[in-house]
C-alpha cells in the first residue's frame, strides 16, 4: 500500500516539529527516516501510524484519506524502540495479541491461531522461545518478537521507530541485514525511523534526509550521497571537508582529495598531523598551513604504502571533485 | 561439593539478625503475650468467650465491613489513582495531598465529623433520611467509616506502578487492534494487579483494626453496629483481661489467615506471570 503524505505541520506549543511535510512512499518499498535528533522524524512516522494527530494536512493510505481515522483501524504494524512487549504475557501471547482482540467474527480459531503465531515465530527463527516471558530475552530476541507480534495483523504498512536503536554494534549489523531479507520476502510497505546514517544507507531503498521538522532530500542512498542537495545533507551522511572557495562554501568527501608531495596549481599546503591506518583505508589527518584547520583524507592502503607519507612531513592537497552550495 | 552464594552487599549476618530482633520486640512479643495471656483460660472458658451470639456478630461485622471498605477502595482508589497519574488538572496537587488526609488525621476526628455529617440532622443525612437510607448509628455508617480511612492504601501503591506503566505499552495494544476496554483488562489491568492487591490487604487489614472513627458513627447497638475492637475494649474496661485476649487472638489468628491467602493469592499471580 502506498503512502501519501501532503503538507504535514505539527507544533507541540510553541515548538514547531513538523513544517509543510510532503512525501510520497510508493507500495512496497523500504523507506527510511533519517536525521538528528528531534528533527521530527519519529513525530512524522507516528503521524503515518496515528497515534498522533497533525495541525495541518493529510495522510493518504493508497489516495483514501486517513487522516483522522483511529490507529485500530489503520492496519499498521508498528515496532516501537523499546519493543513495548507485554511484560506479562509468553511471547506467544504477545504474538497472539493482535489476533486474540479481534471481534468474534473475524477472530481466528484457537488452532488457527497457535498455527499462525508458530510460523510468525519461525519467520523471526525464535519458535523455540514461544513460552519464556519478554524479561527473560535478549534485546535483539526482543526486538525480533515485537516484529513478529507486528507482523501477525498482517499490517498493510509496517513503522519501525529506531528499531535498533538500542541494539550493541553487532547485533545492529545482524539485524539489519535479516530486516533487509524479510522485507525482500514479505514486500509490505515499510518505513523506519533512524539517525544512524550507515543503517539507512545499508537497509533501505529510498531515504528521506530530514533536518528542522523540514525534509531536506528524497532519493536512493546513492543519490544522497553522490548527490547531497543541500550542505545540511553532505555533512549528515559521511565524513567530509569544507573549504571556502571564491563561489562559495565548497564540500569535498576524504576520498576526493588528491595527496602529493609536489605543489601544483590551486593546490593547498598542510602538515600531515596524524596517520590512521588500520582496516582497507588509511585516514590522513592534515593541518592547513594557511588557516590551521583540519582537513581528513582517506586513501586506500596500497596507494598510502606507495606513496609512503610519514606523520609530520609537509604534502599538497587538490580536491579532486568540490560540490560548492 | 558445595557452592556458597556471594552476596554483593555485606552484612547479611547482623542485618537479618537485627531485623529479627527489631521484629521481635515490637511485633512477636506482644503478640505472643496476647497468646500467653489466653492461656489463663481453659479450652472450654476460651470457646464460650469467642463464640457467645454478641461476639460472634461482631466477627461478621467487623470483617463483612471492612472487606467491603477495602472492595471500595480497591475501585475507588484505582480511579483515583489514574485520575492523578494520567491528566493534568488545575487543583490536581491538592487532590493529591488530600488523599492523605485520612492518614494524618486523628480518627477520633474522623468519626466525629462523619457522625456530624451523616446523622439524621447531618448535612448528608438529611437528605439521605426521607430515601429511608440511615448512615450512622447502622452497619452501613461501619463501612463508610472503614472506607474513609482505608482510602490512602490503595491511591499509594498503585499511583508509583501506574507511573511506571509505558505508554508504548498501550499504544501497542492499540495499533494491533485491541479497543480501551480490552487495552485495560488485558495489558494495564495484568501489570498493576500485585499493587493492587497489596493496597486491598493493607486497606482490609487497617479496616479490620480500626476503633477510633467506627466507634462515633457505629451507634455501637449489641449485635447490630458492634464491632470485635470495641468488644475487646468493653471487656477490658471491666478487667476481664483474659476474655479481651481471647477475642484478641480470635482476631488475630483469622486475620493472619485472610492476609496469608491475599499473599498466597499475590504470590500465585505474580509467578503466573513469569519472572520478574
Amino acid at each position: 500500500m502506498g503512502i501519501t503524505i501532503q503538507q504535514i505541520s505539527k507544533g507541540f506549543g510553541q515548538f514547531s516539529a513538523l513544517r509543510d511535510i510532503n512525501l510520497n512512499v510508493p507500495s512496497g518499498e523500504l523507506v527510511a527516516l533519517l536525521g538528528p535528533s528531534g528533527c521530527g522524524k519519529t513525530t512524522l512516522l507516528r503521524i503515518i501510524a496515528g497515534l498522533e494527530s497533525p495541525d495541518n494536512g493529510q495522510v493518504l493510505f493508497d489516495g483514501v484519506d486517513t487522516t483522522h481515522a483511529d490507529v485500530r483501524e489503520r492496519q499498521v504494524g508498528f515496532v516501537f524502540q523499546h519493543y513495548a512487549l507485554f511484560r506479562h504475557m509468553t511471547v506467544f501471547e504477545n504474538v497472539a495479541f493482535g489476533l486474540r482482540v479481534r471481534p468474534r467474527e473475524t477472530r481466528p480459531s484457537n488452532a488457527e491461531i497457535k498455527k499462525r503465531v508458530h510460523d510468525l515465530l519461525k519467520l523471526v527463527q525464535l519458535d523455540w522461545l514461544a513460552d519464556r516471558y519478554p524479561p527473560q530475552l535478549s534485546g535483539g530476541q526482543r526486538q525480533r518478537i515485537a516484529l513478529a507480534r507486528a507482523l501477525a495483523v498482517e499490517p498493510k504498512v509496517l513503522l519501525l521507530d529506531e528499531p535498533f536503536g538500542a541494539l550493541d554494534a553487532k547485533v545492529r549489523k545482524d539485524l539489519r541485514r535479516w530486516l533487509r531479507r524479510l522485507h525482500d520476502e514479505l514486500h509490505v510497505t515499510s518505513v523506519f525511523v533512524t539517525h544512524d546514517q550507515e543503517e539507512a544507507l545499508e537497509v533501505a531503498d529510498t531515504i528521506v534526509v530530514m533536518n528542522h521538522g523540514q525534509v531536506e532530500q528524497v532519493g536512493s542512498p546513492q543519490a544522497v550521497y553522490d548527490q547531497p542537495a543541500t550542505p545540511f545533507v553532505y555533512e549528515f551522511l559521511g565524513n567530509v571537508n569544507a573549504f571556502e572557495t571564491p563561489q562559495g562554501k565548497g564540500f569535498v568527501r576524504p576520498y576526493e582529495i588528491a595527496v602529493s608531495r609536489e605543489p601544483g596549481l590551486n593546490s593547498i599546503a598542510g602538515a600531515l598531523t596524524y596517520v590512521h591506518s588500520v582496516g582497507s583505508l588509511v585516514r590522513l589527518e592534515i593541518k592547513r598551513t594557511d588557516n590551521e584547520q583540519y582537513v581528513d583524507v582517506e586513501l586506500g592502503r596500497e596507494q598510502f604504502n606507495q606513496l609512503n607519507f610519514q606523520q609530520g612531513e609537509t604534502v599538497y592537497l587538490k580536491p579532486t571533485q568540490l560540490r560548492v552550495f | 561439593m558445595t557452592t556458597r552464594k556471594k552476596h554483593l552487599l555485606p552484612g547479611f549476618g547482623l542485618s537479618l539478625g537485627y531485623t529479627l530482633v527489631y521484629l521481635s520486640l515490637i511485633v512477636l512479643i506482644p503478640l505472643a503475650a496476647v497468646f500467653i495471656r489466653t492461656t489463663e483460660l481453659s479450652f472450654n472458658e476460651f470457646w464460650a468467650v469467642v463464640t457467645t451470639p454478641r461476639v460472634l456478630a461482631t466477627y461478621r461485622l467487623t470483617f463483612g465491613a471492612s472487606l467491603i471498605a477495602a472492595l471500595i477502595n480497591l475501585v475507588f482508589g484505582l480511579l483515583t489513582a489514574w485520575v492523578l497519574v494520567r491528566y493534568q488538572f488545575f487543583g490536581k496537587k491538592i487532590l493529591d495531598a488530600l488523599v492523605d488526609f485520612p492518614f494524618a488525621l486523628p480518627t477520633a476526628v474522623a468519626g466525629i465529623s462523619l457522625t456530624a455529617i451523616y446523622a439524621p440532622n447531618g448535612w448528608l443525612g438529611h437528605w439521605l433520611e426521607p430515601h429511608g437510607i440511615k448512615v450512622a448509628f447502622t452497619p452501613l455508617g461501619v463501612v463508610v467509616a472503614l472506607t474513609f480511612i482505608g482510602l490512602p492504601f490503595v491511591v499509594r501503591t498503585v499511583q508509583p506502578v501506574l507511573e511506571d506503566f509505558s505508554a508504548e505499552a498501550e499504544e501497542a495494544a492499540a495499533s494491533l487492534g485491541a479497543n480501551r476496554w480490552q487495552t485495560f483488562y488485558k495489558v494495564i489491568l495484568p501489570a498493576i494487579w500485585p499493587a493492587l492487591l497489596t493496597g486491598f490487604s493493607l486497606a482490609f487489614a487497617r479496616a479490620v483494626g480500626e476503633y477510633g472513627s467506627v466507634i462515633f458513627i457505629a451507634g455501637n447497638m449489641p449485635m447490630i453496629s458492634e464491632i470485635t475492637p470495641l468488644m475487646i475494649i468493653t471487656k477490658l474496661e471491666q478487667y476481664d483481661y483474659a476474655g479481651a485476649t481471647a477475642i484478641a487472638a480470635v482476631l488475630l489468628v483469622i486475620s493472619f489467615i485472610l492476609l496469608l491467602l491475599i499473599n498466597v493469592l499475590q504470590w500465585w499471580s505474580s509467578h503466573r506471570h513469569g519472572a520478574r
